[in-house]
């Protein structure tokens, strides 16, 4: 299981628990309509921030789910939102995604780094053996991003989801196992540190 | 057995899962099991999965015929876009059977699943989309002499 006190902090990003209480700082950071252009769900509004902050937390509370704030220490400010989702502890695997970030952090090392640190934490705490990214076929910046963090593609599950404008989705699967946390790790420090 | 059922039936409730009997006619018996696993009605998507057949119904068609039930239902009845099927690396069997029925590889997760002996196993997607469906129901039912 995961700590309620977990604390996860690098260089520059530090990622924790969301909760309840984070409700206004992060509708501050959604407040970008180029954040939602590619997500399932789209925030503009506070009733729509309350919402994803509930269902977040229900699906914590059924154990599939474990969302996260993160936060740029450089300005000591919340400035978005990562997950682990199908969390699957008896085959010791779960994937890390939802993740939406204000764009005052976008083209920097600043994603990358909160990947290692969910990385780290996973294969080094967690124990994990599996960490499964997935992303839409029309993404391809999202696609290059985890290629980049050292993700290996394993393939397309075609009609895998309906967009917000009714067009079918094809998602796009990468992982990161074990047998390649060290090699990936030691290449993120390099870049990161 | 009792087992079995009871958390069949309790997924159904929860509406995560639709599991059924499969019957041979010629004989009016019970000879089989399969079940529509991770149901998706916002995606339009579920996968069909975890059936078995006692060792008489093996060979016989009645497999294929009942995965053509299986399909029709998914894609006139239920309007579903996706239709998943999954095994692992080493179930070289399934993964013929798969590839017969008509749906496409879709790649493997690695790692993906832990063995009661510890082992690791790749998990192999397959699937056949909308798409595809009036081809591969086209083949089936020449097939299974339907035409």
């Amino acid at each position: 299981m995961i700590p309620e006190h977990t604390n996860l902090k690098g260089k520059r990003a530090q990622i924790i628990p969301l909760q309840k209480i984070h409700l206004n700082d992060l509708l501050e950071a959604g407040r970008n309509p180029d954040i939602w252009e590619h997500l399932q769900m789209s925030v503009s509004n506070i009733s729509e921030m309350e919402n994803f902050i509930n269902i977040a937390l229900a699906n914590k509370e059924n154990g599939t789910e474990f969302p996260f704030v993160v936060i740029d220490q450089a300005l000591n400010k919340i400035v978005g939102s990562t997950r682990f989702l199908d969390i699957r502890w008896n085959n010791k695997g779960l994937e890390i995604g939802s993740t939406w970030l204000n764009p005052t952090v976008w083209a920097s090392d600043f994603n990358a780094e909160c990947k290692y640190l969910l990385l780290k934490f996973c294969f080094e705490e967690l124990k994990l053996i599996r960490i499964q990214f997935k992303t839409d076929n029309l993404n391809l910046r999202s696609q290059k991003a985890i290629l980049k963090l050292g993700a290996s593609y394993e393939g397309t599950l075609r009609n895998h989801m309906i967009r917000r404008n009714g067009t079918f989705r094809h998602s796009v699967y990468f992982s990161i196992i074990v047998e390649e946390w060290a090699e990936i790790k030691s290449s993120l420090e390099k870049k990161l540190y | 057995m009792k087992n079995f059922i009871d958390e069949s039936l309790i997924n159904k409730e929860k509406g995560k899962e639709l599991p059924f009997v499969i019957i041979d006619r010629s004989f009016n018996k019970i000879v089989g099991f399969s079940k529509f696993v991770d149901l998706n009605l916002i995606h339009r998507g579920l996968e069909i999965g975890y059936t078995w057949f006692t060792p008489s119904a093996w060979s016989t068609g009645i497999n294929c015929e009942s995965k053509y039930l299986l399909l029709k239902y998914c894609f006139e009845g239920l309007k579903m876009i996706r239709v998943q099927f999954r095994t692992n690396h080493l179930n070289i069997r399934s993964q013929k059977a798969i590839l017969k029925l008509g749906a496409t590889y879709e790649g493997s997760f690695r790692n993906h699943s832990i063995r009661k002996d510890e082992t690791y196993r790749d998990t192999l997607y397959y699937s056949i989309t909308i798409e595809d469906w009036k081809e591969v129901k086209n083949n089936l039912e020449k097939k299974l002499n339907y035409q």
